[in-house]
């Protein structure tokens, strides 16, 4: 089980990613987006799963980060459009 | 450690942003009005002859540094995102009430740290005020409102409010007979345009690396429990109280504040109307300002909304004066609660 990080276009998106996550049924919080990843001061979702892809599309997802044990990101996938 | 960078980062830029705004008030802004993002953009309407308040009418170049500064940072750290296309009119219309509350106040966020600090206590009824509005926003956000997503704009697009802030300062250095200055009130105090100038470009390159904001440390509190934000607008207040208690600028008390009135019920509505529509905008109006510098046509649209909002403030007579909220600013104020109130339930009921 890996630890990642979304970003979102909206803060809408991230309560729509929450919901999924409830539905699929693997654990996700939500909390402000790291300095690191964006200027943003957006909404981001910390979640676990085996990869990163949880089947959640949706054109409010921005981004999606690997969060290592040493507390840095590896980038998974990125919109085309930003 | 990603969170304690964050928060140090934030402990400096809060501090160092309280004591410039000291600072501006020592060599001539007017008292607890370092900064005032609402004030300023107030002023600059009244100098662009938008309303024709003769007291509050000045260029202020602390706008202009904000705009720049943040533009100017984040080019060089490639953080420059033209973007935009997230509901731009509703944002001219929250934000046009966003000035309306502040102007029924006297003042942004920010002038609500600095009167704080400052020891005026009308600014502690305001803030539970402005806590209120951004609790109720909040809850909206959580129940689903959104303002719809941003995307990617052109580079002409995204600098442009750069350019018009550079050419303000054009105007307010070469041709200054364009513009008009009081020769009285509020308008008439001011700092050397080139420190004013320069203390706005060091805010602006703060508050764009540290992404401060007022509005946003309270939600991000009630949100989700991090005071991370929160910590920069802590320690402008830490910082701007000890220099007022050290050159006699404390006061405590609620009558006879400078720039600001006793009438409690509309210093808490009017600021609560402020942490409401923030919240929704996603911003308070100086991270709006901020987010306008770093390419945001949609920020670009609620700075627009905020200079005309205050321009409408005054020519209608909206605007408080020391004397108290006017009949007419209380009627927008409620206006203001109902119209945004209105635009959110009607988004929210859509998605359903």
């Amino acid at each position: 089980m890996n630890t990642y990080i979304a970003t979102f276009f909206s803060h809408y998106g991230a309560i729509q990613f929450r919901s999924h996550a409830k539905s699929v049924g693997f654990s996700c919080t939500l909390m402000p987006v790291p300095r690191s990843l964006s200027s943003s001061c957006g909404t981001c979702a910390k979640y676990e799963y085996a990869t990163w892809d949880t089947g959640f599309m949706d054109e409010a997802l921005e981004g999606i980060y690997l969060l290592d044990s040493q507390n840095s990101f590896e980038l998974m996938f990125q919109t085309k459009d930003i | 450690m990603i969170v304690t960078k964050e928060k140090r980062n934030l402990i400096l830029a809060g501090s160092a942003t309280g004591l410039i705004a000291v600072l501006l008030v020592f060599f001539g802004n007017p008292k607890n009005m370092g900064f005032c993002i609402a004030c300023f953009i107030r002023d600059t309407a009244g100098a662009l002859s938008l309303h024709s308040a003769s007291v509050v009418q000045y260029a202020r170049p602390e706008i202009i540094g904000l705009l720049l500064g943040s533009m100017m940072i984040s080019i060089i750290k490639k953080e420059f995102k033209p973007r935009g296309g997230s509901s731009p009119l509703l944002r001219f219309v929250f934000s046009f009430f966003v000035m309306i509350g502040a102007l029924v106040f006297l003042g942004c966020p920010f002038r609500l740290i600095l009167r704080l600090a400052g020891g005026d206590l009308n600014a502690l009824v305001a803030l539970f005020g402005f806590i209120s509005g951004i609790i109720g926003g909040s809850i909206l956000l959580s129940k689903g409102f959104s303002l719809g997503r941003s995307y990617k704009q052109s580079k002409a697009e995204g600098s442009m409010m750069g350019v018009v802030a550079l050419a303000l300062l054009a105007i307010l250095i070469f041709i200054p007979s364009l513009l008009k200055f009081s020769e009285k009130g509020p308008g008439s105090l001011h700092a050397p345009v080139a420190l004013a100038l320069a203390g706005g470009l060091i805010v602006g390159i703060l508050a764009q690396r540290t992404r401060f904001c007022m509005a946003g440390g309270i939600r991000d509190v009630f949100l989700f429990k991090d005071s991370t934000l929160l910590l920069g607008s802590v320690m402008v207040f830490v910082v701007a109280l000890i220099l007022n208690l050290f050159t006699g600028n404390f006061v405590l008390g609620f009558a006879g504040q400078p720039v600001a009135h006793t009438d409690w019920l509309w210093n808490f509505l009017g600021m609560g109307l402020v942490g409401y529509g923030s919240v929704l905008l996603g911003g308070c109006p100086l991270r709006q300002t901020i987010l306008a510098g770093e390419g945001s046509s949609d920020s670009a649209m609620s700075v627009l909304g905020m200079l005309v909002g205050a321009a409408f403030a005054h020519n209608f007579g909206l605007a408080s004066s020391t004397s108290g909220a006017t009949l007419y600013g209380k009627i927008a104020v409620i206006i203001g609660f109902v119209i945004i109130s209105a635009i959110v339930f009607v988004q929210l009921k859509n998605k359903k």
